[in-house]
């Protein structure tokens, strides 16, 4: 008999589909849930992930007026990158600020370069992400670090000098005391960046 | 159910009997990557105890209608969609916190503290034992976590919960501790002094 | 030659220098659990760098094509069902997404080996259903959706390929030297309240310890190979 029941003729029920009802039912559940939390705070995140790009502007361009920030896509061998044209309040402009990102000492390092109306100098460096070494490398997002570039120029290679003893001269910045190679990618990256996209903002 | 232990038994035994991180020995990943200070444990233990508490009552619900063998493809459903609000909602209320647990909040789904309650406690029992055994295992991993995130952070960078404890004036940071050895060596330590505890109670 | 080294340079960064255990802490499950004897703890960790290669491309493709927000099927999708005021973005649904991957991977890699390979079966069919459940995996699926959400450098198909095969890789590095070191232990008189775990997290702290000594090698190379 039991034979005879297994080998007959399969009936609805044992269609795959009805027999995972519950597993579609909640599939059904679980979608309109998440629906409804992309639509009632996808856009927070989206204004969070603006902002975190925003408030550092005005540090970076001094006078900025974020409500007359401009955002220019740039393109250049294939290559993207979303640079902010930067306006004061009575929409003159104050400058430019160009997101940089590279290699670090342990992980990717992403900046934010600010530079003057004619991209000729730096005005302002700020680091956004980062896993450099805690107490080390870290350092790089330190203000005492960070100011160093501000008024060096954009045309030329920024240079990494280490030591305490002697003032740096133009365009040198002093590397961290025992976070050289960190100080020295945060230089590579800007120098990279500025290489590519300087030109291309007008 | 009379052999099942009763809400309040779950609720207790999560803590410390059947401490999910010196007990059962798991969810070691985010014990590990997340504890380098006290605010980001406390976060990351409220994050799985939110994920624990809602999968063990929609299991616990449905524990009747699972078929047995789509059970696992029940759970993970269940715990992925649960992960994914809970994930939502640190980037949109609390962006910094996000930023720093990064993965490892959507790597709750993978936490086997979750599959094994669901599929010991939660689709065995009633919705009350279910509630009180997730709070009781969130409060379990919260102690765990907390354990190693203070120990980490006071040596580590001198702080609890971002206010500066050891002074820099008597107190050199061992930067090591906030570092990945320092993870393995602080719950080396820790899980070995919790078995002397142990031993030491079993003897008397 | 550019691509080439820079594809290098990923693969040594997935595999040592952020070492997936060791570094980034995601395996350690197996990485404790399976690592008391070498023959199994190898299996296992080359399980794991299979499971983790198919995941690795299911990830990417899904992610490319769907997922990421903007993403051409999802904009195409939108227009077909004529939903209009929304951005289309079907992000909300990787997490969920790629645990089903991993595990429609894990049972294809079952039911391939076994068809097709049945010694390498016996050597680490066991290990297998353990790995859905493994975090490194979903890791790495969670790693290359990062890198598709920039449209400023977004990675290719190459490059997750890349990622996950040295990502598996370094697991197998970590668990195996793991597993000698475990084998010798056993040996030895340890106190009591480390045995087990206690001491199996001491030497992995060493381990960690040397494999710090890699960070800042991709720095240093990249700037050698002038990249």
């Amino acid at each position: 008999m039991s034979e005879e029941n297994s080998t007959r003729k399969k009936s609805w029920k044992d269609n795959y589909l009805v027999q995972a009802w519950l597993i579609l039912l909640m599939a059904a559940l679980y979608s309109a849930v998440l629906i409804l939390v992309q639509l009632n705070w996808g856009p927070i995140i989206k204004e969070n992930q603006r902002q975190a790009t925003y408030s550092q502007i005005p540090i970076l361009v001094p006078n900025t007026d974020v409500a007359n920030v401009v955002e220019k896509t740039l393109e250049k061998d294939g290559k993207k990158v979303v640079a902010y044209q930067c306006f004061d309040a009575q929409k003159n402009p104050t400058g430019w600020v160009l997101p940089a990102s590279g290699q670090g000492f342990a992980d990717v390092v992403d900046l934010l370069v600010g530079l003057d109306t004619s991209a000729s100098k730096l005005t302002g460096l700020v680091v956004i992400n980062q896993k450099e070494t805690p107490g080390l490398g870290n350092l790089i997002k330190e203000e005492s670090f960070r100011k160093q570039f501000i008024g060096t120029a954009a045309d030329q290679d920024i240079t990494v000098v280490k030591g305490r003893d002697g003032s740096p001269e133009k365009n040198e910045i002093r590397a961290l005391t025992g976070a050289t190679i960190s100080s020295q990618s945060v230089c590579d990256i800007v120098n990279n960046t500025l290489k590519t996209w300087r030109e291309e903002l007008k | 159910m009379n052999d099942q232990p009763t809400a309040l038994e779950r609720f207790w035994r999560g803590i410390i009997p059947e401490n999910p991180t010196y007990r059962q020995v798991l969810g070691m990943c985010p014990t590990l990557a997340v504890t380098t200070n006290v605010q980001g444990a406390i976060t990351m233990a409220a994050a799985t105890t939110f994920v624990l508490v809602c999968a063990n009552i929609m299991v616990s619900l449905l524990r009747k209608i699972i078929k047995p063998h789509l059970r696992i493809l029940v759970f993970t459903l269940t715990i992925a969609t649960f992960v994914t609000i809970a994930d939502y909602f640190l980037q949109a209320f609390m962006p910094e916190m996000s930023a720093q647990l990064g993965p490892y909040i959507p790597l709750i789904i993978v936490n086997c503290i979750i599959i094994s309650r669901c599929e010991v406690c939660a689709s065995k029992q009633s919705l009350v034992p279910a509630i009180a055994d997730g709070f009781g295992q969130g409060l379990g991993f919260l102690l765990g976590l907390c354990s190693i995130a203070v120990v980490r952070e006071l040596l580590g960078s001198g702080t609890l919960m971002g206010y500066t404890v050891l002074s820099e004036n008597f107190w050199v940071n061992c930067g090591i501790m906030i570092l990945p050895p320092g993870a393995f060596l602080t719950l080396g330590c820790l899980m070995a002094f919790f078995n002397w505890i142990g031993s030491k109670k079993q003897e008397n | 030659m550019e691509t080439f080294l820079s594809l290098l340079l990923l693969f040594l960064t997935a595999a040592v220098i952020n070492n997936f255990v060791l570094i980034n802490f995601v395996g350690i499950c197996p990485f404790l659990g399976v690592s008391k004897k070498l023959s199994s703890a190898f299996g296992m960790g080359l399980a794991v760098t299979f499971v983790m290669t198919i995941a690795g491309f299911l990830s990417w493709t899904f992610t490319y094509y769907i997922l990421r927000p903007d993403a051409p099927g999802t904009v195409w999708l939108f227009n077909a069902f004529g939903v209009e005021g929304v951005a289309p973005n079907l992000s909300i649904l990787s997490y969920l997404v790629y645990i089903f991957v991993i595990a429609a991977s894990v049972q294809f890699v079952e039911m391939y080996v076994k068809k097709f390979f049945p010694p390498l079966y016996k050597a680490f069919g066991v290990f297998l259903p353990l790995i859905t459940t493994n975090c490194a995996i979903l890791f790495a699926c969670l790693e290359i959706m990062k890198r598709l959400q920039d449209p400023a450098n977004l990675w290719g198909l190459t490059e997750a390929m890349v990622y996950s095969v040295g990502g598996g890789l370094g697991f197998t590095i970590a668990i195996t030297i793991m597993a000698g070191i475990r084998e010798e232990l056993e040996l030895n008189d340890i106190p009591k309240p480390f045995r087990g775990v206690g001491i199996a997290l001491l030497t992995a702290c060493i381990l960690a310890m040397a494999f710090m000594g890699f960070s800042g090698v991709n720095a240093g190379l990249s700037k050698w190979l002038g990249l």
